[in-house]
């Protein structure tokens, strides 16, 4: 089972991840495989090709390490990292900046085990790299 | 001489049995010993006071920035400091407990126990004052003390685990 869901988490990896451009995306789709309800991971690809405790084992271990690769990087690489993410989004990146502002639908991203200092750590991080974009964003209009 | 001697340590013993008395009393109720995934890693602590970090909102950032970054690092140290209290409160009441069931007593092990604990203990309430306190900057500025609980906390968990406690179980 360890093998085969170490073989599930490499799939994921190099068909689905290395698709997706930077590290709060990865984080952002992952999440999104889980249920919400439930808290139990869904992927129908990866359940077909290994079976659903390898692609559930895999995406629970996926989780867990982009989120530890975010929840404590210093504040410089969390706005390079929320930076990259808004740029994906084009048009988007204004509105999102926005609705993140007064809703953080970004907490959802956070894993079920994680110690609740480490997500702390992560909204904290995230809370203050939105302003920081705004204030660059703001500046950036001001000056152009 | 002798009698200095023996009157600071007279002094140093019931500081440190106030400060165990108090830090048993303090910090809320008790859950089980077995529960890991109370206290974040030492690292959160380090990376909340990382200068680099500071350095770059300094230079960075307006003033608005600036003290949300301060409000909220203060307040998720304080948050440390205290979970990582109650952690090392739940271990040393369930070392105390295996303790008083163990034949195998080592006076001194636990004279050096009691005294890692308290001093653990003095130096997260004196940093969790000063943070309150708005006091960040000194704590960053004496940073080789004020990041001792974080090195402290992994050394006396592993103490108060291994030293007694599988010794009473057996």
């Amino acid at each position: 089972m360890t093998s085969s869901h170490g073989d599930a988490e490499r799939d994921l990896e190099q068909r689905t991840l290395s698709q997706i451009r930077g590290r709060l995306a990865q984080l952002i789709y992952v999440a999104s495989t889980r249920d919400y309800r439930t808290g139990k991971y869904q992927h129908d690809g990866l359940a077909w090709r290994f079976s659903e405790q390898a692609a559930e084992t895999a995406l629970l271990k996926s989780h867990e390490r982009l989120f530890d690769g975010i929840c404590c990087a210093g504040i410089e690489e969390t706005v390079a990292i929320l930076e990259e993410y808004l740029e994906q989004q084009e048009h988007e990146a204004r509105e999102i900046l926005k609705t993140w502002k007064h809703l953080p639908a970004y907490a959802v991203v956070v894993p079920l085990q994680s110690p609740h200092l480490c997500n702390e750590m992560f909204l904290s991080n995230i809370r203050i790299a939105l302003q920081i974009i705004e204030e660059k964003r703001a500046a950036k209009a001001g000056s152009g | 001489m002798m009698t200095m001697f023996a009157v600071s340590a007279a002094l140093v013993l019931l500081l440190m049995v106030l400060v165990i008395y108090l830090a048993v009393r303090a910090d809320g109720p008790l859950s089980p010993v077995n529960d890991e995934d109370v206290l974040a890693p030492p690292e959160v602590f380090v990376r909340l006071f990382a200068s680099q970090d500071w350095q770059y909102v300094a230079k960075n950032c307006g003033p608005r920035i600036r003290a949300r970054f301060e409000r909220e690092r203060s307040r998720l140290a304080i948050e440390w400091l205290r979970e990582a209290r109650l952690a090392m409160k739940l271990l040393w009441v369930a070392h105390r407990k295996a303790a008083g069931a163990s034949t195998g007593l080592v006076p001194a092990t636990e004279m050096k126990l009691a005294a890692k604990f308290s001093l653990f203990w003095i130096l997260t309430m004196t940093l969790s004052m000063l943070v309150a306190s708005n006091q960040v900057l000194a704590v960053r500025r004496l940073w080789r003390i004020a990041s001792a609980p974080a090195h402290m906390v992994g050394a006396l968990n592993e103490s108060l685990r291994t030293q007694l406690i599988p010794q009473a179980v057996q």
